[in-house]
């Protein structure tokens, strides 16, 4: 019988408790969810899945300049489709432009230009969550809203929206293989 | 043969260290590229290209009729499960094969040139043939043999392109040193054909969700999505040891959100059984050798034949049986349990020393690259020597 190979415990830790309620309430939720026929989880013994926490409503969020090349989170707006999610980013001499959230995703990944800095000023708000798939219960960082107030009414609104409506994927650490590579040592070759 | 055959200065240790391929020339492996080169008459050389070209149409075609057909699906060593994919990639994914390597018997001093069989998944001898090749060859003062591998693989990956513009590519390997040489040769060439980023990854860090796809965490928080996926891991790999992994590419691949070098179809022709349909539908062909599931429906079983199991690699748990029961070389390896097929016996070509050449042809997907090992026993597998492959001048030719 294929036995499931051990995986490394330490990146799991942070998701041990969530585990640990869902093997009691939600297993067979999720492995629906997930629409495998075969079983996932062995609650028993050794995670071997985490369980993540996605979104699935949508944002507006608008930056704006407030020193030069510095962007701060001014708003943040709950919408219901995710595909409707828009950045839009105003500029010191107060022009603005609205991209997408694709358009988004490809400005955040270009790290050496300085046109990503709204975008990624808007990743550490709950736009991250759409944008890098920023894990949900990291949490957003306050210091990167133009102010308390803006954090608390985003907080409020888009964050406790987006909370309130997740649904749960599994990322299964793969592990596949492992009896066979020895973490990056020599081993036995494949080559044909 | 032996006229064939030119010295060849070794390659100083700097040049190897500098290209990253110290492993192919120190330690266990300082004595497995050959202190000679190997030249072949241009239509010697021609030949052998085309007997690429042709095999893949063969082999190709052969698949193609045997993926919906459930007997041979058995014989060709498809578990139930993994037929789906199969099934899907032949109809999806058809005109996706990146790579593959041919070997042959023959091909040198009139001998007929015989396919052996074909490494479909996972092609090796790239970083030798690419670059090791090239430069002993120029080093010697001698005509290269044909060798356009990187430029065709180039140009294939261009027309295949790197997916969604927001995943990356993952490069995913085992851990073998040799296995990750021959991957970064592929990975170059995706990113010389600006498929975009590429990442070199173990395959048990990568993290597979079967509703979204491939992803790896780069960084903490940072996950990196894959859209791609280059592997340096047989399909069957996959198939018969970790038959949870097929399960979940599977589900990913047909949802469209991952696609994999070479594709699923590819474990068909990776089977030697294969090599078996192909001889029952084409008898006959000059290419093939005479290969069967019973050595008693070989045409001359008492003339010598190897026996060898349908997924196996490196000459492992091979057996050359001559007079029907007489075992004159055997291999051991990880592969014994599985179906196997029958093979006739083929002429190698052999120099004085008794080593016998095995020359190989590259096809992605067409032919586009030649490479020679040779050994001094009975089974080339893992302890063979790569020999470069020079091209005899016209002039000169007429001489043998």
């Amino acid at each position: 019988m294929y036995a499931r190979p051990r995986l490394q415990t330490l990146r799991l830790q942070a998701y041990l408790v969530n585990l640990n309620q869902l093997c009691t309430m939600q297993t067979k939720h999720l492995l629906l969810s997930i629409g495998l026929s075969f079983g996932l989880f062995s609650c028993g013994g050794e995670p071997e899945t985490e369980v993540w926490q996605v979104p699935t409503e949508g944002l507006i969020t608008t930056v704006t300049e407030v020193e030069n090349d510095e962007y701060r989170i001014l708003s943040e707006d709950p919408i219901p489709q995710i595909e409707d999610s828009r950045i839009i980013v105003e500029n010191m001499e107060g022009t603005r432009d609205t991209f997408t959230l694709d358009e988004a995703k490809l400005m955040a990944a270009d790290s050496t230009s300085t046109r990503s800095r709204p975008f990624r000023s808007a990743g550490m708000g709950f736009f991250g969550y759409l944008m890098i798939g920023r894990m949900m219960s990291g949490g957003v960082n306050s210091g990167a809203y133009v102010n308390n107030g803006a954090y608390n009414r985003a907080t409020s609104t888009a964050g406790s929206r987006m909370s309130n409506s997740t649904r749960s994927v599994t990322r299964t650490k793969s592990g596949f293989g492992s009896k066979t590579s020895s973490g990056g040592k020599s081993t036995r070759s494949f080559g044909g | 043969m032996d006229n064939r055959l030119t010295d060849a200065r070794p390659l100083k240790d700097r040049w190897f260290s500098k290209k990253g391929l110290s492993y192919y020339a120190t330690g266990e492996n300082h004595d497995y590229l050959a202190d000679e080169i190997l030249s072949l008459s241009p239509a010697e050389a021609k030949a052998a290209m085309a007997a690429g070209d042709e095999a893949y149409t063969l082999l190709r075609s052969c698949a193609r009729s045997s993926a919906f057909d459930d007997a041979r699906l058995d014989k060709l060593g498809v578990p139930d499960f993994a037929r789906p994919l199969v099934q899907w990639s032949v109809e999806n994914e058809w005109d996706n094969f990146l790579l593959g390597r041919f070997d042959f018997a023959g091909g040198v001093d009139g001998l007929p040139l015989k396919l052996i069989e074909f490494n479909a998944d996972t092609a090796s001898l790239l970083p030798e043939t690419a670059i090791i090749q090239p430069e002993m060859v120029s080093m010697a003062g001698l005509k290269p043999a044909p060798n356009d591998l990187l430029k065709t693989l180039e140009h294939t990956a261009r027309r295949l392109g790197g997916g969604r513009k927001d995943t990356a590519i993952a490069a995913v390997h085992l851990g073998s040193e040799d296995d990750q040489l021959n991957l970064a040769v592929l990975a170059d060439v995706a990113r010389e054909a600006r498929w975009g980023r590429v990442d070199n990854l173990l395959l048990p860090d990568l993290d597979i969700n079967p509703d979204e796809g491939i992803f790896h965490e780069a960084k903490a928080d940072r996950w990196i999505h894959y859209g791609t996926m280059v592997k340096f891991f047989p399909w069957d790999f996959a198939a018969l040891e970790e038959p949870e992994l097929w399960a979940y590419l599977a589900e990913i691949i047909m949802a469209g959100k991952l696609r994999v070098f070479n594709p699923a179809w590819t474990m068909l022709l990776q089977s030697k059984a294969l090599l078996a349909l192909a001889w029952e539908d084409n008898p006959g062909h000059p290419l093939l050798l005479p290969t069967t599931f019973d050595p008693a429906d070989l045409p001359r079983p008492l003339d010598g034949y190897v026996r060898k199991p349908v997924f196996g690699r490196m000459g492992e748990n091979i057996e050359m049986v001559m007079n029907g029961r007489l075992v004159i070389a055997k291999t051991d390896g990880d592969y014994g349990d599985g179906p196997v097929v029958y093979q006739e016996l083929a002429a190698f070509p052999e120099d004085r020393e008794k080593h016998r050449y095995q020359l190989s042809t590259y096809v992605a997907p067409t032919a586009c690259a030649l490479c020679c090992r040779r050994q001094d026993e009975l089974i080339i597998d893992d302890d063979g020597e790569f020999v470069p492959l020079a091209l005899l001048k016209e002039k000169v030719s007429s001489w043998f």
